[in-house]
């Protein structure tokens, strides 16, 4: 059986600027490395689910808020409006 | 690589935002720094062979034996320099005193130690055929020496040392050569 690699995608540092986070405060703030961070943000490394759930809690929305197996679209006026 | 506190909080006293900290955040500086770390393990084979062989033969007297001897206290000081380089490195994937220990860095370390369990055979395997073949050849005749103990002992030592070394810190060299470029250490809030 070959094991099917799933793409992850975040949006975890427009979550964090949008809190005025730098990555070593979200970093304290789940303690974990800063480093991680960053390489979480630029999805060079999937968190754990445990993980992701303290990020979820820490920045105040849903799992599938932060991450998600599709990519996020910008969401522009038109989509606003309905 | 087996490291105290102690050593590490010395380590960034010394190096912590110096020229080469920042350096060995890229995977260039990283490549760069492996390269190095290979050449001074193969000097660390060196330095145990040749003082093995002063032990064995003190009088250095011959033009080489007073070059190799030159050679001796150059290698030592390149040799010094491998430890700091080599952990300042992996330092995002190591565990670090006062750093959290985490997930990523978890996962990166037993993968890197996964990957050279192969490596680390090869080089103990190869160090013991080093020995039996070094045997075999001095009995036979086949490896001339003015005294089998000047000769064969020391290059037998150091040879086994390079690769015992080499097979040790191979998690490490591999860590060096695999990391990706690190993301910048913030302050900055939009970076990348």
């Amino acid at each position: 059986m070959t094991e099917r690699k799933v793409e992850f995608h975040n949006r975890l540092k427009m979550l964090r600027v949008e809190r005025n986070l730098s990555r070593k405060q979200l970093a304290e703030m789940t303690n974990i490395h800063p480093q991680t961070i960053g390489y979480i943000e630029r999805q060079q490394f999937n968190p754990t689910i445990e993980l992701a759930l303290r990020l979820s809690k820490v920045l105040g929305v849903g799992l599938d808020a932060i991450f998600s197996a599709e990519e996020f679209h910008l969401i522009d006026n038109k989509t606003l409006s309905g | 690589m087996i490291i105290s506190e102690k050593n590490l909080m010395r380590i960034d006293q010394r190096y912590f935002g110096s020229r080469l900290a920042e350096k060995l955040k890229t995977r260039r500086g990283r490549r760069r720094a492996f390269v190095f770390s290979v050449l001074s393990l193969l000097a660390f084979g060196y330095l145990a062979g040749f003082a093995t062989w002063l032990v064995i033969a003190p009088n250095t007297v011959t033009p080489a034996e007073k070059f190799f001897n030159a050679l001796f206290w150059v290698m030592l000081v390149v040799v010094t320099q491998l430890q700091p380089m080599l952990l300042l490195s992996v330092r995002s994937a190591i565990s670090w005193p006062g750093q959290p220990f985490d997930e990523r860095q978890q996962q990166l370390i037993t993968r890197a130690r996964s990957d050279a369990f192969p490596i680390v055979i090869v080089l103990m395997a190869l160090s013991i055929l080093a020995g039996l073949a070094m045997l075999i050849a001095t009995i036979s005749g086949k490896l001339l020496f003015s005294h089998p103990m000047y000769g064969g002992v020391p290059v037998l030592i150091g040879f086994s040392v390079m690769l015992i070394a080499m097979a040790k810190h191979a998690p490490y060299l591999l860590l060096a050569w695999q990391l990706p470029d690190e993301p910048r250490e913030d302050g900055e809030m939009d970076d990348d």
